[in-house]
């Protein structure tokens, strides 16, 4: 997409990055001055996101996640890659509270998240393909 | 900075500050559960009032820890949610089981009360 401004950043798939994420994320669109309630739902999206590839797309293995971002005015969209296990069902795995893992506590709650706190959500998986998470948000409503 | 613990018979107080996530829910609810357990607790009552955001991670750390509670005849309760925080747990119903109090006081009188 055209844009005023884009950023890709790349980072092994360990939760210790999830912070790591936000906060680049959050450093990134500071100049659209979002309010806090943008900022902490647009954190919020990305967080689900990039858990989602470090735990169901890699499951504790090795690999890479890559965030990129860009904004044209005030639509913001945030992209989040990694080259994972890719999901089966992706309808299934956006329904509200199924979870593939809930013996580790996951709520089944974090594409629900995304769709709640962003304007769009799509979202490009197929078994051992991959997935991809594509966010947008208009900032300034 | 950091997670504050303490007691009051058998009632474990928890602090967080900070971003609750996947990352930190990991080792939080490793803690917790040796606390509760180790010193024989029946109630959790957790302060959100330093937690600044909280991802879908946090749904599965209180829906756990409501659980380890509930096995002990206890009660888990939250105090000082912030709106975000309130509306994540909120989209899976979290307040339907564990309750939302102003402060630790009513929180504690609660307890009383649940235990009779």
């Amino acid at each position: 997409m055209q844009a005023d401004n884009k950023m890709v950043i790349e980072f092994d798939a360990v939760s210790e990055n999830e912070s790591f994420a936000r906060a680049a994320v959050a450093a990134f669109v500071a100049p659209l001055d979002p309010t806090v309630e943008e900022l902490t739902e647009i954190k919020t999206a990305l967080s689900e996101a990039v858990t989602n590839s470090v735990i169901h797309g890699y499951e504790g293995r090795e690999g890479v996640i890559k965030v990129a971002c860009s904004y044209l005015g005030g639509m913001v969209e945030i992209c989040v890659e990694d080259q994972g296990e890719g999901i089966e069902n992706v309808d299934k795995a956006k329904e509200p509270l199924y979870t593939s893992k809930p013996e580790q506590e996951r709520s089944g709650m974090g594409f629900t998240v995304m769709e709640i706190f962003m304007d769009k959500l799509t979202v490009e998986s197929a078994k051992g393909k991959g997935t991809k998470v594509i966010m947008m948000k208009q900032l300034g409503r | 900075m950091g997670t504050v613990y303490d007691f009051a018979g058998n009632i474990l107080f928890v602090k967080i500050d900070g971003e609750l996530d996947h990352h930190v829910t990991d080792g939080l609810r490793e803690s917790v559960d040796r606390i509760f357990e180790n010193k024989n607790m029946r109630h959790i009552i957790f302060d959100f009032s330093e937690v600044t955001l909280m991802d879908s991670s946090g749904i599965g750390f209180v829906m756990g820890r409501f659980k380890k509670t509930d096995e002990k005849g206890g009660k888990t309760f939250l105090v000082g949610t912030n709106p975000y925080v309130s509306k994540v747990l909120n989209m899976a119903g979290v307040f339907s089981i564990v309750k939302r109090c102003e402060n630790r006081e009513e929180a504690v009188r609660l307890t009383k009360m649940e235990v009779k």
